[in-house]
């Protein structure tokens, strides 16, 4: 209130200087409030500042203490060199951001990409090449998997050397299109090409094709790892022998042969809520429960029946 | 002839070789008796000679003829009429056998002796000249065993019963059909290696286009066409006439033919590019047209002519060119299933020629953005800058990691760098440096190339000054979008490109029926 002079003057309402006398009944406290010689940085704000100055004060005294030793030095370099690594790489991201194309699209999937590098992998122009005879489900079940991470949309061209396609296919490629698209999450193209390819489908990745369904969700698992589980899981060579299995069940050519392979099958679910031991979907299932689609619609058991609706689920 | 008396009787007491001589005399006289006797009797008198010249007689006979393409094991034993070339005649002994050609393709025809056919008529029959048009009367007869190696009509013959000359060949030919025909294998020793060279065959072209290959190439030719026309009508396509013609050159760029036009001068199109805009201003919503088109581009290559058939379309379209170019994308496929599925034997009889594997696309098609390709590209070692054009060997490279990739000999690059388009091409909304422009490629070769073109006049002017143009030459062409234009999008084809792409074949000359480029012009003034 003790503005300019041109201001009024106004009446003082209350008195801070007012002496007030204190009761004797009661037992003395220290006035933690009092004003100390030193007031540190924060020293005309009033209580807790007072304390967070006084630790400061003291971290200050001991970082001097320990200026001197020779730990601190090799930290500080270590920490300069993370800082330069890390310039480096936001450098490289940035270039990398330069070259992709500039479309929207793209550079929605390189900010996502560099926002959640753990979660979303590279899965860029994949070409996998299909047998019209062998619909690979399997790529349904990747999709459902994947639906929180990212949408995986599957491009179906058919190839001249195929005139048409049969009924089954046809059904397979209205599910693949008849998922939900979340417009939030960056999308992934996968380019399927029905043409005849033995055995049942190839990935296209350089040039040597990987041949097989199995082999091809090996390589899938590798660069989602996240999503798909393979290499993660305790027993693989179990989750391998079952690949085989499905490999083999492909490319059976009679009833007999593909009976005891499912019957190998049935041994590896036991009772346990998926293949090999495990309770949670891994590529196993992914392969073997694609394989059965294919070929074996009509020859499981009841267990394995049950096993094939747990994964669609 | 004269009678010579074969009574006279030989001297005696002469030598040895005088009494030989004698002999054979005797024998000579003899068997030429015998011929003459055989002239007098020959039984096939009023079967076989030159037909007088056809000159459409009202007494002309009427006869039903079969087309060797049809002759089939079904007609085993009846009588046949067959009008066709006279491919190759071999005389041995007493048979003649003669390949009839008709189109791309043959059958065997024996003239054999019997009681019916005189041995005049077999020398007749193998005296004729190569190529002369012959009407035979035969009977169809069922051949066994592995058949008649080099014709198309492999398990059955003619036995001919009459052969007329209809029309006679020199008998000096400047290529043989034989020759021009000829498988072209690279290494293969046993086999004669005689061919005949790109300039004879066009100096000779009417031989030449006699060659089975020949006849397919321009039957698929006219497929594409066809083709061409019945897709896109199906989707609701104009066809338009577009004028040859033109006051002025229409877009810069490529060079034009001046011709003169009464007192003053004019030029030959080299795009119906202006005229399929304009039917588009004019509400034609879907127009295509196929005519000549003329590039003055003194270009000696094997995919450039200096005139040449154009399959043009222009197409308005909603919100977006994809609209468009997914449409030109689907009518390819629908050429190549046709095709595919209709001149399969016309494909097989190229491909015994000319060894090329057959054309591999995928349905819907392959649709690849401009930076993708470059990406592959930089990937195989070849750095493409964002704004720069593919050259020619990049092109056909990118063509081989695609079809690597994909397995497919037909794709779509999207969003070109504008900088590397005529100035009326849209550039993309997004991104200052693309533009809304496509270009087709069929075995790594640009078959068609595209764009969303600017229909707004404000920023066709615009475009133009950037691009250094002087607007009173294209005034005529941005008044015409003042009175509001649909947004539109399309394409100019090359027939000949794409059926030579298609066949995999080497020179555009194969697929032009009289090719027309800088230098050839001279040499068919003289023919044509």
């Amino acid at each position: 209130m003790n503005g300019p002079v041109q201001m009024y003057k106004t009446r003082q309402i209350i008195k801070h200087d007012l002496k007030v006398d204190l009761p004797t009944c009661m037992y003395g406290m220290r006035n933690i409030h009092a004003k100390t010689n030193d007031l540190g940085p924060l020293g005309d704000h009033v209580s807790p500042f007072q304390d967070s100055a006084d630790i400061s004060k003291q971290v200050k005294q001991l970082l001097k203490r320990i200026e001197d030793l020779s730990e601190m030095d090799t930290l500080i370099d270590r920490q300069e060199r993370i800082l330069r690594q890390l310039n480096d790489l936001r450098q490289e991201m940035l270039n990398l951001k330069t070259n992709l194309c500039s479309t929207t699209v793209t550079n929605e999937l390189v900010k996502n990409a560099v926002s959640t590098p753990t979660e979303v992998p590279k899965l860029l122009n994949i070409v996998i090449n299909v047998s019209p005879q062998h619909p690979p489900y399997s790529l349904l079940l990747i999709k459902k998997l994947c639906v929180d991470l990212f949408n995986v949309n599957v491009s179906t061209h058919l190839h001249s050397t195929v005139s048409s396609l049969p009924e089954k296919t046809l059904t397979f490629e209205k599910q693949l299109q008849s998922f939900p698209v979340n417009a939030n999450l960056p999308t992934y193209t996968i380019r399927l090409i029905w043409k005849t390819v033995v055995p049942s489908c190839e990935l296209i990745v350089s040039q040597v094709p990987i041949s097989g369904e199995p082999n091809v969700l090996r390589y899938l698992a590798r660069l989602i790892p996240n999503v798909l589980i393979y290499e993660t899981a305790d027993n693989v060579w179990e989750i391998d022998s079952a690949l085989d299995l499905s490999y083999s069940l492909i490319r059976a050519r009679t009833k007999t042969e593909r009976l005891g392979l499912i019957q190998s099958l049935n041994k590896k679910l036991g009772k346990s809520k998926f293949l090999c031991g495990h309770s949670e979907m891994t590529i196993a299932d992914l392969a073997a429960s694609s394989a059965i689609r294919q070929v074996a619609d009509n020859e499981v058991t009841q267990n394995m029946m049950k096993w094939l609706q747990r994964c669609d689920e | 002839m004269v009678e010579n008396n074969p009574l006279e009787t030989p001297q005696k007491g002469d030598s040895k070789k005088a009494s030989k001589k004698e002999a054979k005399k005797a024998k000579k006289t003899e068997r030429k008796s015998q011929a003459e006797a055989s002239v007098d009797e020959d039984v096939s008198v009023g079967k076989y000679g030159n037909f007088s010249l056809i000159q459409s007689n009202s007494q002309a006979p009427k006869r039903e003829f079969h087309d060797v393409a049809k002759i089939d094991k079904a007609l085993v034993g009846t009588n046949v009429w067959v009008r066709g070339r006279l491919h190759t005649a071999r005389a041995r002994g007493k048979q003649c056998f003669i390949v009839l050609r008709q189109q791309e393709f043959t059958i065997q025809a024996l003239v054999n002796v019997c009681e019916t056919v005189s041995k005049m008529m077999v020398k007749f029959s193998s005296n004729i000249s190569k190529e002369s048009i012959v009407d035979v009367e035969a009977m169809v007869s069922e051949v066994g065993g592995t058949g008649v190696a080099g014709c198309t009509q492999r398990y059955i013959e003619l036995v001919v019963s009459q052969i007329w000359v209809v029309s006679v060949a020199a008998s000096q030919l400047p290529l043989q059909i034989e020759d021009a025909s000829r498988p072209e294998k690279q290494e293969d020793a046993d086999s004669l290696n005689i061919r005949v060279n790109q300039d004879t065959r066009l100096d000779n072209r009417v031989l030449d286009l006699r060659t089975p290959a020949n006849q397919a190439i321009f039957r698929i030719e006219a497929g594409v066409c066809r083709l061409f026309r019945d897709v896109l009508t199906k989707k609701g396509f104009v066809e338009i006439h577009t004028p040859k013609i033109i006051p002025a050159a229409s877009e810069g760029g490529a060079n034009v033919f001046t011709v003169s036009y009464f007192k003053g001068s004019a030029y030959l199109a080299q795009s119906p590019q202006l005229y399929k805009q304009m039917a588009i201003a004019a509400d034609f919503g879907k127009v295509f047209t196929i005519g000549a088109v003329f590039r003055a581009e003194d270009s000696n290559t094997h995919r450039h002519l200096t005139e040449f058939t154009g399959l043009d379309l222009e197409m308005a379209f909603h919100y977006h060119y994809h609209e468009v170019m997914l449409t030109i994308g689907d009518m390819f496929n629908a050429i190549f299933k046709g095709l595919r599925d209709e001149f399969a034997t016309e494909i097989d009889i190229v491909g015994n020629q000319f060894l090329v594997e057959p054309f591999t696309f995928l349905d819907p098609p392959l649709v690849l953005q401009y930076n993708d390709g470059r990406a592959m590209l930089a990937e195989a070692g070849v750095e493409i800058g964002p704004e720069d054009d593919l050259s020619t060997p990049a092109e056909k490279l990118l063509g081989r990691l695609v079809k690597a990739k994909y397995d497919t000999d037909f794709y779509i690059l999207d969003k070109y760098p504008l900088a590397v388009r005529p100035f009326y091409t849209m550039p993309d909304p997004e991104n200052k440096t693309l533009s809304n422009s496509y270009d087709m490629f069929m075995r790594g070769e640009e078959v068609t190339s595209g764009a969303q073109r600017i229909h707004d006049p404000e920023l066709l002017t615009e475009r133009a000054k950037h691009h250094g143009i002087e607007l009173e030459k294209i005034a005529a062409y941005i008044d015409s979008f003042r009175y509001g234009c649909s947004p539109h999008a399309g394409g100019g084809i090359g027939l000949e490109r794409v059926v030579m792409l298609y066949l995999g074949l080497d020179n555009i000359r194969k697929t032009s029926m009289f090719p027309r480029d800088p230098k050839l012009i001279l040499v068919l003034k003289i023919l044509v």
